[in-house]
């Protein structure tokens, strides 16, 4: 991935971890965060 | 009482102000808790992929995304911290919201590769590779 994907993917993934009410994300929701940052295709798939 | 959520916001707690790992017994002090219930809080969030124990122990190892343990991933905000990946190194200046430089080493060939967040914006030439495919990323988290 390139580095604006991390920071895409990073800020979806990581941006509520110190909150609180932190839960991981489902895997649809993880599948969704990836697709909306273009990681997408069999590597990505959960 | 389920106190998995306490002991997540005192280790990370503990991992942003001195950059080291909270034992079980150092949570049960800070929250007032059981130290048993502590133990068993840490093993359920291993298990759920929240923290990275050594394996046998109840040692943190990484409580994503940070790591206790250093790495070719230092992140610095404020203070420094290291990162278990690539990927977590941009995942501290998500979770602390705030800008950040990255010194990180390119695991090839070991080159520095300067990158970071500045003004809320990524910087830094590079690709990140990923070895593993995501479905098997918490079969070895220390190998993706």
């Amino acid at each position: 991935m390139t580095i604006p994907q991390a920071w895409n993917l990073s800020r979806k993934w990581y941006g509520n971890r110190l909150d609180r009410d932190f839960r991981r994300p489902t895997a649809d929701e993880a599948r969704a965060i990836f697709a909306s940052v273009g990681l997408t295709g069999v590597f990505w798939e959960l | 009482m389920d106190p998995s959520g306490e002991v997540r916001a005192a280790i990370y707690a503990a991992i942003l102000d001195s950059g080291r790992a909270p034992t079980p017994a150092e949570v049960a002090s800070a929250i007032v808790a059981d130290a048993d219930a502590v133990a068993a809080a840490f093993r359920a969030l291993a298990a759920a992929h929240v923290i990275v124990l050594r394996p046998g122990t109840l040692e943190i190892a990484w409580a994503p995304p940070f790591s206790v343990v250093a790495t070719p991933f230092r992140v610095t905000a404020g203070s420094s911290w290291h990162a278990p990946c690539a990927w977590d190194a941009f995942g501290i200046p998500a979770a602390l919201k705030r800008d950040a430089v990255i010194d990180a080493r390119c695991a090839w060939s070991g080159e520095r590769i300067d990158c970071g967040v500045r003004g809320g914006v990524a910087y830094g030439a590079g690709v990140i590779h990923l070895l593993v495919p995501a479905a098997h990323f918490w079969d070895d988290i220390a190998y993706t």
